[in-house]
């Protein structure tokens, strides 16, 4: 009883009264509203809005509006910094698996979602994953394991595809892990490989929002640096 | 358990959105009962010539069925216009990755999938949707859904309100809608997206000849307008396929934040305007505060949850968290915050692969989507929690044995009939369609390979997801048949214009009430026993109508595997 605000049991009404002309005028027809709304917010959400905010983005941020192409020194572009390529040098730095082998067009077909990873459970994951893992603990050159070395285990991320099949990022330690295999094909000693992905690793914003990754295409493309001149992918 | 080190932001995300929602709620309230604002300049005059084009008079109150009659038109209208340029696209302009003609059912699907807020993408957009039937239908449903579902919210707000009979002109509603809420927070939320990386261009692809050798295609576009207005309508539909977790929708840990905020931004703020709308601001503790508790509640079991995986072979290191299916530049607490927020806001987007989901997870997402009111949709989410409040007031006003109101006005028989007829068309939307995909021969095997727990769990999302106007979906599902179209539409349509049309009947027959005088014997809906009360009893009511089905699909996974 005390807390009732003041005044609450008479909610007020905006409106005036109902006026008996409301109903008396003649009705507006509901088709025409809404045709005519329709048309002009179609020109608004569809013309307008999106030119609008492409004008200001080609001023405001031109590169990354464009989507961050990459170019070759003659110009041409060869990829974007945003999305993964199918790397499968042994003398670079591998990305992670992908169900549509990084296409970003091609690669999703026309039947929706069927290029998705499986459930958690599911046999083929579980058997792709393992195959991934023999692919990197059990090849030896020599009688070294290049890829295991502690605890003969292998970081999430390398074995396991991402949601997007682009994702052009791996885990700092799926950098590393990858260090005695990029050092034995590209002649480089792996101190100085460490090096190379400890200042490839991108830090959070502002110290806490995000993660620690690294991406792949930056990272080779350092790693071109010191390889032998025309060296592919 | 998720990596600690990720909490700081989680909690600051979290706060951020709440400490938002009293003030945009106070805003909201002021755009819907007419007051003045700094945009009169610009937005009155834009309204006036909308008003004038459209021939309608905005003041003009209107009955609950002229409101609803005002609603289903436009939409109607809205979605048989993008049917059409569906279904002829390819001839159409602006089509440069040749994207060929929509079936007639695929059409159907599409357009009533974006035109309900639903959003859930039966085909490829990179391949399947040409640009311009992108913007100019799609986008455009983008901005109609949410603003009708807004609409609903008001018209069913002013039922508490008012006392004449009336709800408020309809055309008024949408209209301001538009020009003083979806518009500039839109064009706000661009901004951001723009200057934190995502593409905005008006060219479609770019030509690019990869390193690893041959030519490739990378379909392009005005990127961040879309994100934009996907998130804060709670809309949900891809630019991409991969939606948020394509790295041009999402590329970083900041637009996922910004992403997170957007979502959240109408839902939490309802609440606050509703209690203004109907001038007793005090009446929004006990509801936000029961969106947040089970909100909150579903987070932590959901982050705690999705873990790890058990089944994966010893020698893969899940130390970064269980990364299938999620993003790397994501640390995992993020992908799994915007996902969870995603499918609790009905908005649908996804940032991660639902289906790798370990089978507790998905079943927290099912339960949000059961329920729709914790936050829910922009607008139907919040009148999903008020239907429940006035069932919980009537169960409650029976339980002490008093007559039920609510803010001053008595629910009675009429009410109540239609608030249940609400709450059970939403098993009914789901359960009967999957259960006709269980029984249809054929249908089963063509789209998920035939029975199995986790087939099962991928089919009930299916239609959850879209009696729920979520849109997010498990894959994989070959749900592009002309069963999964037609019948998704359906859905789609029972689960939208159902619930809606009982919330305005409930508002017109309130409208009507002169308003009481609380007695000694009112429950009083401004207090903590109230909240307690409604949230046990939305998880009661939910858990009754939906656990069975649940023990058929994910618990099922997760006693006997697979």
């Amino acid at each position: 009883m005390v807390t009732v605000p003041p005044g609450a049991p008479r909610a007020p009404t905006v409106a005036p009264a109902p006026r008996p002309a409301a109903d008396a005028g003649r009705p507006p027809s509901a088709v025409r509203a809404s045709l005519s709304f329709l048309l002009v917010l179609a020109l608004v959400a569809g013309l307008a809005y999106p030119t609008a905010i492409t004008l200001v983005a080609e001023k405001l941020a031109p590169a990354t509006a464009a989507g961050s192409l990459l170019h070759y020194p003659n110009g041409t572009a060869y990829g974007s910094s945003d999305l993964g390529q199918n790397i499968t040098n042994p003398a670079l730095f591998w990305p992670r698996p992908s169900e549509i082998d990084y296409q970003a067009f091609e690669g999703n077909g026309t039947g929706a979602g069927n290029e998705v990873p499986p459930g958690p459970t599911d046999p083929a994951l579980l058997n792709e994953t393992a195959y991934y893992v023999r692919y990197y603990c059990n090849e030896t050159i020599g009688n070294v394991s290049l890829y295991c070395l502690e605890n003969a285990t292998v970081p999430i991320d390398l074995v396991t595809p991402s949601a997007s099949g682009l994702d052009p990022d791996i885990t700092p330690a799926a950098a590393l892990v990858q260090i005695p295999r990029v050092a034995y094909y590209g002649h480089l000693s792996e101190e100085e490989l460490r090096g190379l992905v400890n200042a490839h690793i991108v830090e959070p914003y502002l110290g806490f929002i995000g993660t620690e990754y690294v991406n792949v295409l930056s990272l080779d493309q350092a790693l071109l640096a010191y390889l032998p001149a025309g060296t592919g992918y | 358990m998720i990596p600690t080190g990720t909490l700081p932001e989680l909690l600051l995300t979290l706060a951020l959105a709440v400490a938002i929602a009293p003030f945009f709620g106070r805003y909201l309230a002021q755009v819907y009962s007419g007051g003045s604002s700094i945009w009169d300049p610009i937005a009155g005059r834009i309204e006036s010539a909308a008003y004038w084009v459209m021939g309608v008079d905005p003041d003009r109150p209107m009955t609950w069925k002229e409101y609803l009659r005002g609603l289903l038109v436009t939409d109607a209208a809205a979605m048989i216009g993008v049917f059409l340029i569906l279904l002829y696209q390819a001839n159409l302009p602006g089509n440069a990755l040749g994207a060929p003609d929509m079936s007639w059912s695929l059409a159907f699907h599409t357009a009533v999938s974006f035109g309900t807020n639903t959003d859930y993408q039966h085909y490829v957009p990179e391949t399947q949707v040409s640009q311009w039937v992108s913007l100019y239908g799609l986008q455009t449903l983008m901005y109609t859904s949410p603003a009708t579902g807004l609409c609903a919210f008001v018209g069913f707000a002013r039922g508490f309100a008012r006392r004449d009979g009336r709800l408020g002109n309809y055309y008024s509603d949408l209209v301001r809608t538009i020009t003083r809420v979806l518009v500039p927070l839109a064009v706000l939320g661009a901004l951001a997206f723009v200057l934190l990386g995502v593409p905005e261009t008006l060219s479609q692809a770019a030509h690019v000849f990869p390193l690893t050798g041959g030519r490739e295609v990378i379909p392009l576009g005005p990127v961040a307008s879309w994100d934009s207005i996907e998130f804060l309508g709670t809309n949900g539909g891809g630019f991409f396929s991969a939606n948020a977790a394509h790295p041009f929708q999402n590329p970083s840990a900041t637009t996922n934040f910004i992403a997170i905020l957007l979502m959240l931004a109408i839902p939490l703020a309802t609440p606050f305007a509703f209690a203004r709308l109907v001038r007793r601001p005090g009446e929004a503790a006990p509801l936000i505060a029961t969106v947040l508790t089970i909100f909150l509640f579903g987070l932590v079991l959901f982050l705690f949850l999705e873990g790890s995986n058990s089944y994966l072979p010893t020698t893969v290191n899940q130390g970064a968290g269980y990364l299938i299916g999620a993003e790397t530049r994501f640390s995992i607490t993020e992908s799994a915050l915007f996902q969870f927020t995603s499918v609790y806001s009905n908005t649908g987007a996804t940032s991660m692969s639902l289906a790798s989901l370990t089978p507790g997870a998905q079943s927290v997402l099912l339960f949000g989507m059961f329920m729709q009111s914790t936050p829910g949709g922009v607008g139907t989410g919040f009148g999903t929690l008020l239907i429940d409040v006035v069932l919980a007031v009537f169960m409650g006003g029976l339980m002490v044995g008093r007559s039920p109101e609510y803010l001053g006005k008595k629910i009675g028989m009429p009410q109540v009939k239609w608030a249940a007829a609400a709450i059970l068309s939403h098993p009914f939307a789901i359960l009967i369609p999957a259960a006709a995909a269980m029984v249809i021969p054929g249908v089963l095997e063509s789209a998920i390979g035939g029975y199995s727990p986790h087939g099962f769990t991928i089919l009930l999302y299916e239609f959850t997801s879209e009696a729920a106007n979520n849109g997010s979906g498990m894959s994989p599902i070959n749900d592009g048949t002309v069963f999964f179209n037609v019948a998704g539409a359906l859905v789609m349509l029972v689960g939208r214009y159902f619930p809606v049309a009982a919330m305005l009947a409930i508002a017109g027959s309130l409208s009507s009430q002169e308003p009481h005088r609380p007695g000694s014997g009112t429950l009083k809906t401004r207090s903590v026993t109230f909240w307690f009360f409604l949230t046990v009893f939305i998880i009661i009511v939910t858990g009754l109508l939906f656990l069975p089905v649940l023990a058929l699909g994910p618990f099922s996974q997760i006693v006997g595997g697979l």
